[in-house]
């Protein structure tokens, strides 16, 4: 698109030449000419032999003057002496004065210098160097003379070019500026103008791509993105630089351009290769390695006379020789890539050496000066295919990331459906493993507890007449034991204080009707972490055993409770004033059988990690259960 | 530590004398199970200072009679072949407002005896208590007390989030420092008896200390049902 619509500019500029101008323009399409052997620098007054009437001969503009390759090279050696031409052109009275009148002069070519005078004032002269001049700038002069003053009446262009060289001059144009100016804008925004805007816009491509190429060193295109950019601006420098001289000499600015052309070349082959996913490693290699031989050779440290304005023309045959066969080579890639991007690319490059052929045609002279060298134009469809392929690429990573995005949390999700079935199964495990705990110890408490207090109540009433008191007796401890068993259940702290409350609560009345008078001296202890339903109830049964065989063997009328604690144990005791005789101590050690309840207290305490001891005093006996603040290592699961 | 000679309280016959004959305690008793029900009865009518005034063994029976007699104590179990006890005492409690209403239970475990209180019942009773501690407590409960347990204490002391060892619920029971003391010396172990000794007032102060946070606890559960049913949208 951008292309056709620079065509169709293009077609504008040129046909906008074609018309008939109003009155007040003149359009010169026919001049007079005189030829002569000069200077290079123009000269502040006119010579004498240009007031020779008979000396000018008329010509038609467009002019050209062919070149002489033979005097070409004999001129070499004189650099001071110049083929001089000058074109007189004669203003008519329809272009009045004071109407701020300017000459215009799409183009002029040659190696050497240009000036114009109005009348016998010099108005314009160039200031580049002989090579590398001004010959892509349209020229745009003011002919007023400045406060309304009188028009010139005749305009003369002088050129002074190298022996042999040749030169060219368009027609000209002369009328006020306001009808005038669009046509000078036109040619110098499609000849100057779009050229320094696509290197730029190329320039701030390559510049990104360099970015992205030293962020992933192994992506080469983009160096090569940024190559092209760099080279395209180097390769087109001499027809945006100006009217001064380049900043470098004209021999290094001359290698510079055509090494420019060679690279890029290789470039844009190396562009096509990939983009058609087409690969001769070989072939590139020798082509940069060729490259850089050629580019050292050419140096004019090396061959200071190799480039000149004389060689430049051969030079560019041999880079667009080049050039056609690599675009052939391109063609059959992209061809065989079917990328459409390729397809483009391949067209791009196979009409540089047709552009080329053209535009060395246009160098020399052959075809109409005022046309245009068509060669930096491909450059924009350039722009537009890396910019387009580096969109392509942002977009596609950018897809490639949210595919990824999306398929990492699929996974996830997958992951996480997965370990949330496994948790739910090994919480089922865990959930069955604590009922089927809690379903052995409630049997075991009801064979220990109740179970076998209602069998020694059947045994009692089965042995033949019993006392009633007997029986209700066994049904009281069948209801003790049950009822401690069931507050064991609900029991989910670490305060021994509440277990105790709890034994007293259940047990209290039991005393009071054995005619035992309890005395209640707790106090505040530290709270017992590992105290749980199961270590509760062997707590409660311990001291419930106690409590049963002080009523039972010792006769005792009083019973004490009472709590303190010391560095590494709470500790209770029960204190009674009975006769019993108990002497035994319970450690961790696993216990050994001993008589009466002391058996099952010993098994209970060694449940709990707890140790104590059972001995008469002068009052009666002491019962000490001393319960580990912490957990024992033995006793940890 | 304060040592208390005493275990529990002592069946005074002086606690008859104190109400004249002609103000006899009318009291109720609700039990599907019948020798359950004809021991209390019997305990009841022996005692000189109450009557028996019904006995039901269902909870449609007990609202009945509930609706015809007067009450002054009512003796209720939870499980009813019917439906549960909560509703009788709910019922008890609108019907005769000054009804002290006890709760009779096998083990007075925290969680029914809970509830029953926030049902608005004023105490629990334990069905194997002997029938002159049963008359005991039925007076004790007529004259104003509340019997607690170290369970139900701890449970109440859980609730307010007075105790760090038992999880806290959210709640808004404003409890006097009087009445927390007593809760925990409650939940030590020590008796009523022993408790109205340490903080130096009467067993009756304690015992009726005990039916104000009982009180405490039924308005606390009125207003949250309230508010319940406010976040879920049944009250505007």
């Amino acid at each position: 698109m951008k292309r056709l619509g620079l065509l169709l500019l293009i077609l504008l500029g040129l046909s906008a030449c074609s018309q008939e101008p109003p009155p007040d323009i003149v359009h010169w399409q026919q001049a007079e000419r005189i030829s002569e052997t000069a200077d290079f620098i123009p000269p502040a007054v006119l010579p004498a032999m240009l007031a020779q009437p008979d000396a000018w001969t008329p010509i038609k503009l467009p002019d050209s003057l062919p070149r002489q390759p033979e005097v070409e090279e004999a001129g070499g050696m004189q650099p001071t002496q110049a083929d001089v031409t000058w074109w007189r052109l004669t203003l008519p009275e329809t272009v009045r004065a004071g109407d701020d009148v300017h000459f215009y002069l799409p183009r002029w070519q040659t190696v050497g210098t240009v000036a114009v005078y109005a009348d016998n004032r010099m108005i314009y002269r160039t200031s580049g160097s002989l090579l590398w001049n001004s010959f892509n700038r349209p020229l745009w002069l003011s002919l007023s003379q400045g406060g309304g003053g009188a028009m010139p009446r005749t305009v003369l262009i002088r050129m002074a070019s190298e022996k042999g060289a040749g030169g060219a001059l368009s027609t000209a144009w002369a009328g006020p500026a306001q009808n005038l100016m669009w046509r000078y804008r036109a040619r110098t925004i499609i000849q100057v103008d779009l050229v320094v805007w696509s290197s730029v816009t190329f320039l701030a491509v390559g510049l990104f791509s360099l970015a992205v190429f030293w962020a992933r060193r192994h992506e080469k295109i983009y160096l090569v993105f940024f190559m092209l950019a760099m080279l395209y601006m180097l390769r087109y420098l001499h027809m945006t630089i100006g009217e001064l001289p380049p900043p470098v000499p004209d021999n290094w600015f001359g290698w510079i351009t055509i090494n420019a052309l060679a690279w890029m070349t290789l470039c844009i082959f190396l562009f096509l290769t990939w983009i058609s996913r087409h690969e001769w490693p070989v072939l590139e290699k020798s082509l940069i390695i060729g490259g850089a031989l050629v580019t050292v050779a050419t140096t004019p440290i090396i061959s200071p006379h190799l480039l000149t304005s004389t060689t430049l023309p051969y030079a560019y045959g041999v880079a667009l020789l080049l050039l056609a066969i690599l675009a052939l080579i391109g063609i059959r890639a992209a061809h065989a890539s079917k990328s459409r991007m390729a397809w483009i690319l391949a067209l791009i490059y196979g009409s540089m050496p047709i552009i080329g052929l053209y535009d060395m045609a246009f160098l020399d002279y052959r075809v109409n000066v005022e046309s245009i060298y068509l060669r930096p134009y491909p450059g924009i469809g350039l722009i537009v295919i890396c910019a387009g392929l580096i969109y392509h690429r942002y977009i596609n990573s950018l897809k490639a990331v949210e595919n990824a995005n999306a398929l990492l949390a699929q996974r996830v999700a997958e992951r996480e459906a997965e370990l949330s079935q496994k948790y739910e199964q090994l919480r089922q495990l865990e959930q069955q493993h604590v009922l089927e705990q809690e379903r052995q110890r409630i049997m075991q408490e009801m064979h220990d507890g109740l179970g076998s207090s209602l069998i020694s109540a059947l045994h009692v009433v089965e042995r033949g007449t019993p006392e009633r008191e007997e029986i209700a007796q066994v049904l009281r401890d069948c209801i003790d034991d049950l009822k401690l068993s069931l507050d064991s259940l609900s029991f989910s702290e670490s305060d021994l204080l509440s277990l105790l409350a709890t034994l007293r609560f259940r047990l209290g009345s039991r005393l009071q009707t054995a005619g035992v008078t309890l005395q209640w001296n707790v106090a505040d202890v530290p709270p017992l972490p590992w105290l749980n339903a199961q270590s509760a109830l062997h707590i409660l049964r311990i001291l419930q055993e106690v409590l049963a065989n002080i009523i039972k063997h010792t006769q005792a009328s009083r019973i004490a409770f009472s709590t303190h604690c010391d560095a590494s144990d709470v500790i209770v005791q029960v204190r009674d004033n009975g006769h019993g005789n108990f002497t035994h101590t319970f450690s961790t050690e696993t216990p050994s059988p001993s008589g009466c309840g002391l058996t099952n207290i010993a098994n209970r305490a060694h449940a709990i990690g707890a140790t104590g001891s059972w001995e008469p005093t002068d009052e009666g006996g002491l019962f000490t259960l001393r319960l580990p603040l912490k957990k024992r290592a033995e006793q940890q699961e | 530590m304060t040592e208390i000679k005493k275990e529990s309280t002592m069946v005074g016959s002086h606690d008859a004398h104190r109400i004249p004959p002609a103000e006899l305690i009318r009291v109720g008793v609700v039990e599907d199970d019948e020798a359950m029900s004809k021991i209390f009865a019997d305990a009841i009518s022996t005692a000189g200072d109450m009557k028996l005034v019904f006995t039901a063994s269902s909870r449609e029976e007990a609202l009945s009679q509930l609706s015809e007699n007067t009450t002054d104590v009512l003796l209720t179990d939870l499980g009813l072949p019917d439906g549960s006890g909560l509703d009788v005492i709910s019922a008890a409690a609108a019907r005769w407002p000054d009804c002290a209403i006890l709760v009779s239970t096998v083990f007075g475990d925290e969680l029914s005896v809970f509830r029953s209180i926030e049902a608005g019942a004023q105490g629990y009773l334990l069905k194997d208590t002997d029938a002159n501690q049963l008359v005991h407590e039925i007076r004790t409960v007529h004259a104003g007390g509340s019997p607690i347990s170290p369970l139900v204490a701890r449970k109440i002391l859980g609730r307010i989030g007075k105790d760090e060892a038992v999880p806290t619920e959210p709640s808004e029971i404003n409890l006097t420092a009087r009445e927390q003391e007593v809760l925990h010396l409650i939940s030590r172990g020590f008796t009523a008896d022993e408790v109205a000794q340490l903080i130096g007032i009467s067993k009756h102060t304690v015992l009726t200390f005990v039916r104000s946070i009982y009180r405490k606890l039924e308005v606390n559960s009125k207003v949250e049902a309230v508010n319940e049913a406010r976040r879920m949208g049944l009250l505007s």
